[in-house]
């Protein structure tokens, strides 16, 4: 009979004891806020295009990190970022959602001067105010801002805007990766810059 | 003698040194067309400062510097500006950049303000200043400008001056020192100058006997120049390994060799500062090495500045057998995608090799990790870590193996039993790791800047509420004053409305008027917008029309009028679009299909000239490409023809 | 458009193939002497085990539609069959040879991925399968003083019929950790053979310890990972040997007897499996000399190479994360 209330006296005891200890912890090291939202918006590239269907890039952060969208929806992202979304969240790599729109080189908006009327839309809709100008005034990119988000392009009532792809630059442009060629017995000295796996 | 220490690693390729006959420098003719880029140097490009068709003179300033670091260009020759535009220039990309085309007119004359100056007579800002109008940058292939290395605040005690010039092949350095060595001994006499207190150490590579001994003999009165010899190892000219092998201390991560005191300059380089000070001549020419197999007159040739490599090569009698020509050492220098290209500032060697010579890559095999690479790293690192990495795409784990302190020398790959491209995997993961951080920086950026439009925005509604509800209160502040001084007065709500939909029938009211002041429109482009504003006046007309009905007020019916009267000008006005546009000839629909049948053809023609076959293409393909491209373009003209007729038919009648 | 290269444009001409080349012939001196010392085993077992090694080899690249050519040609499957069989008793029979190169070739090489990829020493991956799924047949060393001529061996490599009771012995290793309350000399004493078979073992360390320094000069590998385990061994045996002579092997029956030297600079200085910087590779080798020495004379088996190997290959990635060299002019 002692042996019982022994062990019933030791277990209340350890438990009593645990839970303040886990109940201390839980107060003293509280995580404030929910920074998996700011780690998830740091990966999203800020083009603020809207092409996951929300409005700006933070807002997609929240919607993944409460798990209603999935986290293949960022086309200016591409497959980089959805890498790095899985290396955060442990979960799987998904193709980019099609829906969406498809992983593109990355391009800048130019305004056909000449043909801008003024309307001041563009600027408007700019998330990142890197449109200049003002009504009745010819409107130009600034380039070194633009995010090539394109959310510019629709609400132009004459089409003056083109989404072109930035110019690769003697300094911006860098070796390509050697590729993989396998040589075979006819061809053993297939020339190439890749190296074979054995 | 100076204790001589050792850099980690390096290796021992064969020298070729030979086959260019150091120590003699061979001249070439003037070439008829110079093509100087604007950017020889590492830093901003330079801006040009003359203009197309303007005349200039050898040694005239033709671009300035922009900035700290930047060098200034000047003309090689005499002769005419043809071009200030985008060709393509001496890089492994085969990029265009910014040059100044100069077609020379045989002359040859310096520049009026191009004259000697006795250097004692100058104090040391003005050889710095000569030093830097005279736009040189470092020569030994990196292209730092100068001046701004040796702006440095740090003090310094020691000058090295690399004439090492450790990959195979090059003799240029060698043949410099041969030929130059007082130039040389008298521009280290320059910088001694203007650094206080510090010796010169002048190293120079044991394979190079000649060099060595006209140096020592040129070296012998100046207690404070000293000739070095070092051991052949490549890559002994790197800027760390020298001084790591001359002071054995290696430059800190992240620093500049003046943080040691010590500020090192390319014998090709002092013997320019020596000509800028002492002759006031600038950077517009040197000894560049012209050699391998295929060259049937190899040596060292000077060279002006924007000479093109097909120049040098035809002077040289050069074959290629189709084989890529290397601009600079066989180690670091790149093949030419192109080789109308011109020759510039840091330009050292020409390297024309014969198949057998320096052949293709075999294919490469697996990694063993032998280790051979890590032996032969100079930058201390671990060469096959780095390829895992690179070969994996894992940027950001490469960087804490310190990929960015690889200097590319190219040993790992020299030494790789499997033949591995291991600097190509490097530069692609640098190229890589830089874009994505510009790619992060620029996100970064972009964040901040939507976030303060946001608040920008919020603000501005909140201001506007703020106002709203300020004017709100103040109204009725007065209306309760109103009140308490006359009780009997109608309902202040009511006469507000009432007074609304007056203000917004008036506003109605007034385009019209406005619109009867406007001129008759003469041309097409104004009927059609005076067309469309009637139109958009009707519209509101009618929208304010219904509202007033709806709301039941009393005036409704000048508003009534006001819209019958709206919809009789618009009626008149798309008439006169109309009959304008039949009188002209002019019919939209067919403008339109016009339009679509110019821009397939435009399209055609530009899909065909991109396809063009290339030199391997059999004739028959590249006619059949012809003939296509020729129909296709004589579409083109026929639609732009017709849409023109269409457009302007007046045009027509009277051509 | 032709195809560019990057920089550099000049090769040194060095080939893997070299390497393999170089690796073979140094193990020649090694070879022969173990032939001359114990018959004609041991060249049985190469030859055998090279064959097999080819074929399986091939079959795999044909199976993973690699060029045949090309990868027979670079010498690695003869390599890790030379070392398999250069490892294994004299006595073993042709199906244990089969069933150890089938181990290495298939199972710890290309099953990961082939050349390059494997993270356990083939070779010794197939002799430590071996060892623990036929203890009996891998531990009959042929005495020797004693030893089948060529027709009795050709006889029990593919029959294993003859009497091998009468040229089998216990190895001085061995001999020297079950010592059944003697001390060491007492137990040489009474056991000349034994003596005369550390004799033996001591010519056949040199052969490889002569073989090695030819690689070493030759620069096919570094010195570290061969002399920091050959030194901790040393360490570990002097300590031990010199504090209690009567019961511990000395420093020189370490260095010299068993697989020591065939282990210092044919078998831990593979390339792909050992850790990568130098430093690492020191690490690396002191392991396998401590582990040996701790096996040897504490475990269950007189020699201990195998495990120690492997257990060293399992250890260096581990040994990579932390041996990464300063970078350049990092202060320290």
């Amino acid at each position: 009979m002692d042996i019982l209330i022994y062990a019933v006296a030791a277990l209340t005891l350890m438990a009593l004891v645990f839970g303040g200890i886990l109940g201390y912890a839980a107060k003293r090291f509280k995580v404030d806020g929910n920074p998996i939202v700011e780690q998830i918006n740091e990966l999203l590239p800020q083009t603020q295009c809207g092409q996951c269907g929300h409005p700006g890039c933070k807002p997609y952060a929240e919607a993944i990190a409460n798990q209603t969208d999935p986290i293949n929806r960022c086309p200016p992202g591409g497959e980089t970022t959805i890498k790095a979304l899985a290396d955060l969240l442990d979960v799987e790599a998904l193709p980019l959602d099609a829906e969406a729109g498809v992983d593109s080189v990355r391009k800048i908006a130019y305004i056909r001067e000449d043909e801008c009327i003024g309307c001041t839309k563009c600027i408007q809709a700019c998330p990142v105010d890197a449109i200049l100008g003002a009504a009745k005034q010819m409107h130009t990119v600034i380039i070194p801002e633009c995010t090539g988000c394109d959310l510019c392009v629709e609400p132009c009532p004459v089409d003056c805007i083109d989404m072109l792809p930035v110019p690769v630059t003697s300094q911006t442009w860098h070796w390509q990766k050697p590729e993989q060629l396998i040589a075979t017995d006819r061809h053993p000295r297939v020339v190439s810059q890749g190296d074979i796996p054995a | 003698m100076r204790k001589l220490f050792d850099f980690p690693g390096g290796v021992h390729p064969a020298q070729n040194k030979q086959q260019s006959n150091p120590g003699k420098v061979l001249e070439l003719p003037l070439p008829q067309r110079l093509l100087v880029p604007l950017s020889q140097h590492i830093g901003a490009p330079a801006k040009p400062v003359v203009k197309v068709g303007e005349q200039v003179q050898k040694g005239q300033l033709i671009a300035q510097a922009t900035g700290f670091i930047s060098a200034s260009v000047h003309a090689p020759s005499s002769g005419t500006i043809s071009a200030i535009d985008a060709f393509p220039v001496a890089h492994a990309s085969g990029l265009e950049a910014m040059c100044i085309e100069l077609q020379t007119d045989g002359q040859d004359t310096w520049h009026q303000d191009i004259g000697s100056a006795d250097a004692n007579t100058l104090d040391d800002q003005q050889i710095r200043q000569r030093m830097q109008a005279a736009g040189i940058a470092g020569m030994g292939g990196a292209g730092f400008p100068s001046s701004a290395k040796l702006a440095t605040d740090k003090p310094i005690h020691t000058l090295l001056i690399n004439g090492v010039e450790c990959e195979p092949y090059i003799t240029a350095d060698d043949t410099l020192m041969q030929v130059h060595s007082a130039d040389i001994i008298a521009g280290a006499n320059l910088l001694l100058r203007l650094l206080d207190q510090a010796k010169c150490i002048i190293v120079i590579e044991d394979n190079k006997p000649q060099a060595i001994t006209v140096m020592q003999q040129a070296a012998l009165e100046h207690t404070d120049i000293e000739i070095l010899v070092i051991p052949t190892k490549y890559p002994s000219g790197g800027e760390k390994q020298l001084i790591e092998n001359v002071t054995g201390k290696q430059v800190p991560k992240g620093g500049i060799p003046a943080d040691l005191g010590i500020l090192c300059q390319n014998v090709a380089t002092v013997k320019a500062i020596n000509d800028a000070v002492y002759l006031g001549q600038p950077s517009i020419e040197r000894i560049v090495t012209v050699t391998g197999n295929g060259v049937k007159q190899p040596g060292n040739y000077r060279i002006r500045i924007g000479t093109s490599v097909d120049y040098v090569l035809q002077q040289c009698q050069a074959e290629t057998h189709a084989n890529p020509v290397i601009l600079g050492g066989p180690m670091m220098g790149f093949q030419l995608p192109n080789t109308q290209v011109p020759l510039v500032k840091t330009s050292n060697c020409l390297i024309v090799p014969d198949p057998q010579e320096l052949p293709g890559k075999d294919t490469s095999m697996a990694c063993i990790r032998c280790g051979q690479c890590e032996v032969a790293c100079p930058a201390q690192l671990l060469p096959q870590q780095l390829y895992w990495l690179a070969k994996s795409d894992a940027f950001d784990k490469i960087e804490q193996y310190n990929l960015m302190d690889c200097i590319e020398c190219g040993a790992c790959a020299y030494v790789c039993p499997s033949q591995i491209p291991l600097v190509q995997h490097y530069r692609y993961a640098k190229g890589m790791v830089r874009q994505q951080a510009a790619e992060t920086r620029q996100a970064e950026h972009a964040k901040l800047r939507f976030e303060s439009r946001e608040q920008r925005l919020l603000d501005e509604v909140n201001a506007k509420e703020e106002r709203r509800k300020a004017r709100a209160a103040a109204a009725a502040a007065a209306q309760a004053a109103k009140r308490a001084e006359n009780p009997g007065a109608e309902d202040p709500v009511a006469a507000a409305k009432a007074r609304l939909a007056e203000k917004k029938a008036a506003e109605a009211s007034a385009p019209p008027k406005k619109a009867a002041e406007v001129q008759v429109p003469a041309n097409h482009k104004d009927l059609k917008t005076a067309a469309a504003i009637v139109r958009t006046k009707l519209k509101k007309a009618s929208k304010a029309f219904a509202d007033a009905q709806a709301a039941g007020h009393d005036n409704t019916d000048k508003l009534q009028a006001m819209v019958t009267e709206l919809e009789q000008r618009s009626e008149a006005a798309a008439k006169a679009l109309a009959d304008f546009e039949s009188n002209m000839g002019l019919d939209p629909e067919a403008e339109k299909l016009a339009q679509v049948a110019w821009a397939k053809a435009n399209a055609q023609v530009r899909k065909l000239t991109k396809a063009a076959p290339d030199e391997s293409a059999s004739d028959t393909e590249k006619s059949e490409h012809q003939t296509a491209l020729t129909a296709a373009q004589a579409t083109l003209d026929q639609a732009k023809a017709h849409l023109d007729s269409i457009k302007n038919p007046s045009q027509e009648a009277k051509s | 458009m032709m195809t560019l290269f990057s920089s550099p444009h000049l090769h040194g001409g060095n080939r893997s193939q070299r390497l393999m080349l170089l690796v073979l012939a140094a193990a020649m001196p090694g070879l022969l002497t173990q032939i001359y010392w114990f018959g004609y085993g041991t060249l049985f077992n190469v030859v055998w085990a090279i064959l097999v090694g080819l074929l399986l080899e091939a079959g795999v690249l044909a199976l993973r539609k690699r060029p045949l050519g090309f990868f027979l040609k670079d010498g690695s499957v003869i390599v890790t069959c030379l070392l398999l069989a250069l490892a294994l008793p004299p006595l073993a029979p042709w199906w244990l040879v089969t069933v150890a190169t089938l181990f290495a070739v298939l199972f710890a090489k290309h099953l990961y991925g082939g050349l390059g990829n494997n993270p356990f020493n083939p070779a010794m991956a197939g002799y430590a399968i071996c060892l623990i799924a036929f203890p009996a047949s891998m531990t009959v060393w042929t005495s020797p003083e004693h030893y089948f001529d060529l027709a009795g061996q050709w006889q029990w490599f593919w029959q294993e019929r003859g009497n091998i009771d009468a040229i089998t012995q216990a190895t001085p290793l061995d001999a020297m950790k079950h010592l059944q309350g003697k001390t060491i000399n007492e137990m040489l004493s009474a056991n000349p053979s034994v003596v005369h078979y550390a004799d033996a073992m001591f010519w056949v360390n040199t052969a490889y310890l002569a073989g090695g320094l030819a690689l070493l000069a030759l620069k096919v590998f570094t010195w570290h990972a061969p002399g920091a385990m050959l030194a901790s061994l040393g360490i570990m045996a002097g300590l031990f040997g010199a504090g209690e002579p009567d019961l511990y092997a000395s420093f020189s029956d370490h260095l010299f007897l068993g697989a020591t030297m065939l282990a210092a600079f044919f078998i831990i200085t593979d390339p792909v499996t050992s850790a990568t910087s130098r430093k690492g590779k020191l690490i690396f080798g002191a392991g396998i000399g401590i582990l040996v020495y701790v096996i040897r004379t504490w475990g269950s088996y007189p020699d201990a190479f195998a495990f120690a190997v492997l257990l060293m290959n399992l250890s260096a990635p581990l040994i990579d994360q932390y041996s990464k060299p300063k970078a350049y002019g990092q202060q320290p």
